[in-house]
This record gives structure tokens, sequence and C-alpha cells, in this order.
């Protein structure tokens, strides 16, 4: 533990050098305009900065990323509450009680409720993620190829299971996703596949570009498609903070701890990210809080519980991508892209290898919820004031960046046409229904789930009975499988609730 | 009704027929193997055997206990909630990406880009000519500034005479 303490002392001396600083300060209050932004998705901002980020020094291109992905967190809160914009789907549960609680000319107060829940929830995960991370790491080293199959075959069912809606499309999804990553020369025997004597594609196609496609230009042609009907934001002049007292705040410090500690676990399992945390936390606390007869009627707990869980979540998911090596989000993964592309392999290793850098991230991560949260105290009119931006400029300069991060990934013309590919299929994707997140998420992980698999089989002679027989990889299995059967479970219990209603 | 039905199964026949093609492809993988070890093919055949049979299933689904009534609710709630369709943009918008990925390496990145922004700005609904110009000409400037000067992307020229311009521009903007 005190090694880990001197580490992390370290790390925040670090943070302070100036160009660290700098790309912390720049990463939060982008990921706040990102946030704020209803075309501009959290994920498609990090993909969005990620070229920025090739001539920098790792260090500062993983603070910058990861000051975004804690900011965007934030960033879309204050529209919810104020005009009913959720800049991010994270947002939407804040419309609930957010909303219901300025429409009561409590807005100032609702906006302090949102800075508490994401400072508490940001750095209760911090916390969290800093004492868990080397010991993980440490057990990781442990680990044998089928215990990385399980827990990557846990991560993309957890993100079919966890996200609601159609299970059906969402596993045709993530099979596409699974498939997409199947392109090129196979791994083990070096055959190419599905490559059609293009040498781009015996190379593989890039996660990045399928995320860059799907993500960005998907989203503009969606939004398009809708003649990018921008929302005029009203009058922002009577705009206030207010911050909840320690004696309210301690009032509701159940819903605190228990919203900050679930969004930190529901951000470690692989897959499941901020939003999937936010709409969970809120539903455990209409169930389970104090007040739960009042949720939605605008009250804190409506707001602290969503929020906190939503911050909560980036340290969680970071866990994974540090110790493992695997994302546990869309953001961390391009997080993961950008740490293959200053050439380092996040993993166990890492720890022991760029010890210096992983606990600047972290002190970065403790700097960047505090500054995050002072930069939304005092810059909420002209946060808001962001929404007054044409949607048809923003959206052209998103198309441009896209272009840009597709294009310098592999200095190939190809790339686009595959990036314009994945981006027509991203708007398929979302007028058909079918969700894009576990498309992504097989594209990122399939490569290391199929070399697990078959190093696996080759290991021990096709016996696939090994992953429930070797301890770790068999109580994860157990945890897949009870995940699978989760939304079947859940569809029987509100059938069985509609009978009894009817 | 039957319509309906057609409706919503169509997506999943049309992937259906492309996971059986993929199948038959993945067959013909040319590969040497020990015997007795998984080839190649065998994680994309097991993908694309499970993604067809997700998609018999939800075929089966439809066909089978898929109710009209539910239906008719469905289409009820759509209507009430579509917003205004703008099909006319989204193909022209899409048509100038294309384009724009065609003739990036002919007319080189900073005409194209120029061109590009002015044009999308303009299909989106944005109708301040002059925001429109100064944006795409300093966003022009600015990427190709930020990329080629301080990140050092290599960013396409051009063939030929546009070539030409894209390095005059560059040697205004003291880059190389």
């Amino acid at each position: 533990m005190l090694d880990i303490l001197s580490h992390l002392g370290v790390g925040f001396l670090n943070c302070f050098q100036p160009v660290n600083l700098i790309f912390l300060v720049v990463g939060i209050v982008v990921g706040l305009l990102v946030g704020v932004l209803p075309g501009l998705t959290l994920v498609m901002g990090v993909i969005l900065v990620l070229p920025f980020t090739y001539a920098m020094d790792v260090t500062p291109a993983i603070v910058l990323l990861t000051a975004m992905y804690v900011s965007g967190t934030y960033g879309g809160a204050p529209t919810s509450i104020l005009f009913r914009i959720p800049g991010e789907p994270i947002h939407v549960p804040l419309l609930w009680d957010g909303y219901a609680m300025a429409k009561q000319g409590q807005a100032a107060k609702a906006l302090g409720w949102t800075i508490c829940a994401a400072l508490i929830g940001g750095l209760v995960s911090c916390v969290i993620m800093v004492t868990l991370s080397e010991p993980v790491a440490k057990f990781a080293l442990t680990f044998s190829t089928p215990e990385y199959f399980a827990i990557v075959l846990f991560g993309l069912t957890s993100v079919v299971s966890l996200g609601g809606g159609s299970l059906t499309n969402a596993l045709i999804s993530l099979f596409f996703g699974l498939i997409i990553a199947t392109v090129g020369v196979d791994a083990t025997y070096g055959t190419p596949r599905f490559a059609f004597g293009s040498p781009i594609l015996m190379d593989g196609i890039e996660f990045l570009t399928v995320m860059v496609g799907a993500y960005g230009v998907g989203e503009v042609l969606t939004r398009l498609g809708e003649g990018f009907t921008t929302v005029p934001v009203e009058t922002v002049g009577a705009m206030k903070t207010r911050m909840p007292s320690l004696k309210e705040a301690w009032g509701i410090g159940t819903t605190f701890c228990r919203s900050s500690i679930l969004g930190t676990i529901i951000g470690i399992v692989p897959g499941a990210g901020a939003t999937i945390a936010s709409f969970v936390t809120y539903g455990v606390e209409a169930q389970y809080g104090k007040r739960k007869e009042q949720m939605g009627s605008g009250i804190p707990e409506g707001i602290v519980a969503p929020q906190a869980a939503a911050t909560a979540s980036v340290g969680g998911a970071l866990i994974p991508l540090l110790t493992l090596g695997i994302p546990g989000s869309g953001a961390t993964a391009v997080i993961l892209g950008a740490f293959l592309l200053h050439g380092i392999q996040p993993g166990p290793q890492i720890f022991i290898t760029s010890t210096g850098m992983v606990y600047t991230v972290f002190a970065s991560m403790f700097l960047g919820i505090i500054l995050m949260s002072i930069v939304g105290y005092i810059a909420i009119k002209p946060l808001v004031k962001i929404l007054d931006f044409p949607e048809s400029v923003v959206s052209t300069f998103i198309m441009l960046l896209c272009f840009i991060g597709a294009f310098s990934i592999r200095n190939s013309i190809s790339d686009l046409w595959l990036m314009v590919a994945f981006g027509v299929v991203g708007y398929i994707f979302e007028k058909i229904k079918f969700p894009i997140a576990p498309m992504v998420l097989g594209t990122i992980l399939g490569p290391l789930a199929e070399s697990s698999f078959m190093t696996t089989m080759i290991s021990f002679q096709n016996d696939w009975t090994i992953f429930f027989r070797r301890p770790i990889s068999g109580i994860i299995m157990a945890l897949t499988i009870i995940a699978l059967f989760l939304p079947l479970l859940r569809k029987f219990r509100e059938i069985r609730h509609d009978k009894q209603v009817t | 009704m039957a319509m309906e039905k057609i409706k919503r199964i169509f997506p999943y026949a049309v992937v259906l027929l492309i996971s059986v093609y993929f199948y038959v492809l993945a067959g013909r993988f040319g590969f040497g193997a020990k015997a007795g070890n998984l080839g190649p093919d065998f994680w994309p055949k097991l993908l694309l055997g499970l993604t067809m049979a997700v998609c018999l299933y939800e075929i089966a689904k439809i066909m089978l206990f898929h109710r009209g009534k539910a239906l008719e609710n469905d289409a009820g709630k759509e209507k009430t909630e579509t917003p205004k369709r703008y099909t006319g943009l989204l193909i022209i918008g899409t048509l100038m990406t294309i384009a724009y990925v065609y003739f990036v390496s002919i007319l080189g990145f900073i005409l194209c880009t120029f061109l590009y922004l002015l044009l999308f700005m303009i299909v989106g609904r944005y109708r301040k000519v002059w925001v429109i110009a100064a944006n795409s000409v300093l966003g022009t400037v600015l990427f190709v500034v930020i990329f080629m000067k301080a990140v050092y992307v290599s960013l396409p020229l051009g063939q030929g005479m546009f070539q030409q311009f894209s390095l005059l521009v560059l040697k205004m903007l003291g880059i190389r």
C-alpha cells in the first residue's frame, strides 16, 4: 500500500509538469463541450481527438483522453436539467428528476447536486481504481488463455444483456463485429480470410476505423437525415449553481455511497459503460432508495444516483483496461488505441514497465475530477451557450475530423473507404434498431477472443471443458451464463407481472 | 399485415443470406493444420453459424408469433414520434462524402476539404454565406497547419496541377 501511495505521489508531481497540466485542462474543457453538444457523443469526442495525440508523448496523450472521458460524463448534465436536452444518453435519467427540480424553480440546486455527485462519484471510483489496479494486475499475471477467453466472453455477453432492447439484434450486432475482426491474415496459420485479394484487408480492419465510421460518420448522417434541427436555447441570464450544504449531502450519504460503488463496479464489467451505470443506478435507487416513491418528482436522489454512477464508471472502466488490456467501454477502447499507437500494450506488465506513466494517469484523474467540478461550477453560462452553435457547422467539422482520424491510422485512402462503409452501416443499424456498441466491442475484443480460444484449444487438445474446469475461468464462465440468461429472467418477470396486473 | 411482417423479416433475411455467403467463403480457406487441430475457418464459421441461428430464430418468431395488434400499436407509436425526414439531404450528404474520399487523392486534401466544408454546410441547411466561406477557409488552413506541421500526418497533396496548388499553399503556410 505504501508503494502505491508513493507512486501516486510521484504521479501528482508529474501531473504538475506544464505539458501534462495543459493537456489535462484542455481535456477537461473539450470533454465538457463534447458533453454539451447533442450531436457529439462522448465516445465520438474521444475518437475525434485521437489524431491530435499522434505526435505527443504517451503520458500527455493518455492524460488528455482520460480527462475528456471524465468530464464528458458531466458535460451534458446542465443542458439536461435546464433545457431537457441530454447531451449524452448518460444524462437521460437526469431528465426525470433534474428537469423536474428545475421546473420547480430549483435549477441552481439541481446543478449543485450534479456537480457534487460527479465529484464524489469520481473521487470514490479513483480511490477504488488506485487501490485495486496493482493487486489485480499481479493476480492477472497468473492468468492463462482460458481465463482471458472467459473474461472477454463475459464482457461481450454483458454488453448484450445489460444493453436493454432486443437481445437478438444485440447478438447479431456483436457477431457482426466479431466477424469484422476475423478479416485479414489469421494469426495462427497465416491464412488470409475474407480479404478478397485487397492488401488493406489482408492487414485487417482497424477497430478505430470501425469506431470512427459507425459512431462519427453514422451519427452525422443520422442527424443530417433529421435536418440538423438545433433546438434554440432559451435565455441563460439567470443561470447559477448552488451547492448543497454538508448536512443536505450527508442526508443522502447512502445514495452517494451506493451509486459511486455500483457505478465503479459496472464500469469494471467489460462492455458496460457510463450510460448503463447511469440507468442501472437510477433503477436501483427507484427500487431500494429511502424515498423510492418520490423518484421522478424532482428529488436530489434522482440526480445524485445517475450522475455519481456515470462519473464513477470511468475509474472502474480503467481497471480492466490497464490491468488486463481489455477495454471496458467505447471510450476506453479509444484510449487502448492511443496506448497501442504509442507502442505500449496495456496489461499486467504495464505496472512493471511503465509505473510512472500509469500513476501519472491515476493522479490526473483525481485532479481532473476536481478541476471539472470547478470549471462546471464557474463556467455554466458559456458552457450552455455552446448549444447555440449551428449544428451543421459542428457536424461538418466532425466529418473532417473523421476523415483525418481514419486516414492517419495507416496513412491509407482505403481506410477512408472502410470508414464511409462503416458510417453507412452505423446509419442503417440506427434505422433498423440494431445497437452499434456490441458491434464495436466485438471488433475490439474479437482478436483477443479468437487468439485466446484457439491457443486454449491447441494447448488443451480441443478440450472445451477446460474453460469450466479451471477455477477462475469456471467462475467467470458461470457469471457469463448468468449474464446471458438475465434478460430472459427479466422478460419472464415482466410477463408474470403483467399477468398479475391484468 | 403480411407486408408488415415482410418489412420486419427483411433485415434478418438479408443478414442470413450474407452469413450463408460468408460461411461458404470460410469453407474455402486454404490452410495446413495438424490432424485434429481447429483450422482458421473454425472461428468465423462458428460466428456465422450463430448469426444464422439468431436470424432464423427471429424470422420464425415474427412468422409464427407476431400479433397484428402489437403491430398496429407499434405503427401508431412511430407515427406520433417520427420527426420530419430529410432524405434528399441525406442522399446528397452521403454522395458528397463518397465523392470526398474519391477525389481527395486527386484534388489533394486542401482543395477537396475546402470544397467539402463549403458544400456540406450548405447541404446542412446553413445559409450564412460569409460564415460558411470563412469557416471553410479558416477550417482548412487550421487543420492543415495542425496536422501537417504539428502532428506530422502526411495528408494527400493531389495529382498534377492540384499537387502544384497544394505545394504552393503549403509554402505560403510555411510548411516543409
